[in-house]
């Protein structure tokens, strides 16, 4: 995974969305994922078929509080989580 | 030549040490019959040969708990064995026996968890609640020897339509007293709950959730308590579910032995008897654990067969339908929806986005 990565989200799994968060859950397996909001955040920024880096500034300006090596490390680590799980693909291929 | 079903291992045993309790609450699930005399309860030289051929089956805690397990005759034994095995310990006590002698063999134990029952932050309430006049001043006794000898410990309130505002009062008492948590059970129709669903002193749907929510707000785990408020995973915030994760009924991972000495799932085999599956006397732990026709059942068939509410839950792969026990107390089908989530779904409670 580096910055240039794009991902999308697995065609199988289902995305339930809910006011303070969302779920990904796989009907397959069962296996189930929780986000909080910036987790939904981070997550709906996939569609519009952003790479990585571009997921990061979009966080950076929705969260100016935040440290931005932090948010860079936390979008990493979410997205590297979701992709083991098979929750998203690599869509990229530029 | 178990080795298939160590997909499964047996993590802890939930031993009912005694059947008796000294104090009479009209909520307990496992019925107790009230006694305050020391109790034979499970032998336990078959106990400690069974504890210790569940080790080889994953065994890594057990939980003491009854009736009222400091009732149990040989606990200085048993907590000496557990010691000396490096077993951990988890214990759920209403806190009213506990002395210096017994707060010094715990300190030999290695303890996960010492949980004591208090339903309310007045002796009137909670002295009502549980049956015994005097009871409250007893448990805050043992709580501050507990605290006095540096324990973690929680406290756990039964929550009934009579104590529903006591939960500010009891936050303050875990601060006062130096509890970890407060744990919140919404009360079971199962073992003496049954008739107080029946006389509707238990809260409805609606009210627990609104009460949930009104805890959430008002009362984020600070100043070091956190609150668990023990309501099934499908009906809780996402706030909460990233927080803590999601419950299970660990039907899968633990077996109970009652206080004469038979298996059961769990303590259901109390108050259920065809949940008896053998005797410690006479069963080897492992050919329970391995071949038992009624966990094998539960294996092959949670969660596919789960129905109701239950078999439509996008939680249903980790929550496993909230407590198996109670489902086949309630509707003798270990299948059957859990009764709050399908008295959620009929009520129009249950969250739309949570059906899969």
């Amino acid at each position: 995974m580096d910055s240039t990565s794009v991902f999308k989200q697995n065609d199988k799994i289902v995305y339930r969305e809910e006011d303070d968060g969302a779920f990904l859950f796989d009907p397959d397996t069962g296996d189930l994922r929780y986000m909080n909001q910036s987790g939904k955040e981070t997550f709906s920024m996939l569609q519009g078929d952003k790479d990585i880096q571009q997921i990061v500034e979009n966080m950076v300006r929705l969260y100016p509080e935040a440290e931005p090596p932090q948010v860079q490390s936390d979008v990493e680590n979410f997205l590297k989580d979701l992709e083991e799980s098979h929750f998203i693909l690599p869509a990229n291929n530029r | 030549m178990h080795e298939k079903n160590l997909a499964y291992p047996l993590n802890c045993l939930y031993l009912y040490l005694a059947d008796q309790c000294n104090l009479s609450c009209g909520h307990c699930w496992i019925s107790p019959g009230f006694s305050d005399a020391p109790e034979e309860g499970i032998p336990l030289d078959d106990l400690k040969k069974t504890i210790f051929e569940a080790k080889a089956l994953g065994l890594q805690s057990v939980k003491l708990t009854g009736g009222e397990p400091l009732l149990y005759r040989d606990l200085d034994g048993l907590l000496a064995f557990l010691a000396s095995e490096e077993i951990h310990v988890i214990i759920e006590t209403n806190g009213t026996l506990l002395d210096k002698p017994i707060i010094e063999k715990l300190k030999s134990c290695i303890i996960d968890q010492i949980s004591v029952s208090l339903d309310a932050s007045t002796p009137e309430l909670h002295d009502e609640l549980r049956g015994v006049k005097g009871s409250f001043h007893r448990t805050i006794k043992g709580l501050r020897l507990l605290s006095e000898w540096g324990f973690d410990f929680q406290i756990i309130m039964t929550l009934h339509r009579k104590n529903r505002t006591e939960i500010p009062g009891l936050i303050s008492l875990c601060k006062t007293l130096g509890a970890s948590s407060l744990k919140i059970n919404p009360l079971i129709p199962c073992g003496r709950g049954e008739a107080v669903f029946k006389k509707k002193r238990n809260l409805d749907p609606n009210e627990l959730i609104e009460l949930y929510r009104m805890v959430e707000q008002e009362w984020p785990s600070n100043e070091g308590i956190e609150i668990i408020f023990d309501l099934p995973v499908a009906l809780r915030s996402i706030r909460e579910i990233t927080t803590r994760g999601v419950a299970e009924c660990r039907i899968m991972n633990i077996l109970g032995i009652l206080a004469n000495g038979d298996f059961s799932i769990c303590g259901i085999g109390q108050t259920v008897d065809e949940l008896r599956m053998g005797n410690i006397h006479r069963n080897a732990i492992a050919t329970v654990w391995c071949d038992n026709p009624i966990l094998a059942d539960l294996r092959h068939n949670l969660p596919g067969r789960l129905k109701g509410i239950c078999g439509r839950c996008l939680f249903r792969f980790q929550c496993l339908g909230a407590c198996r026990a109670n489902a086949y107390a309630t509707n003798r089908d270990f299948f059957a929806p859990y009764f709050l989530c399908q008295a959620a779904y009929e009520t129009g409670l249950f969250p739309n986005s949570r059906f899969s």
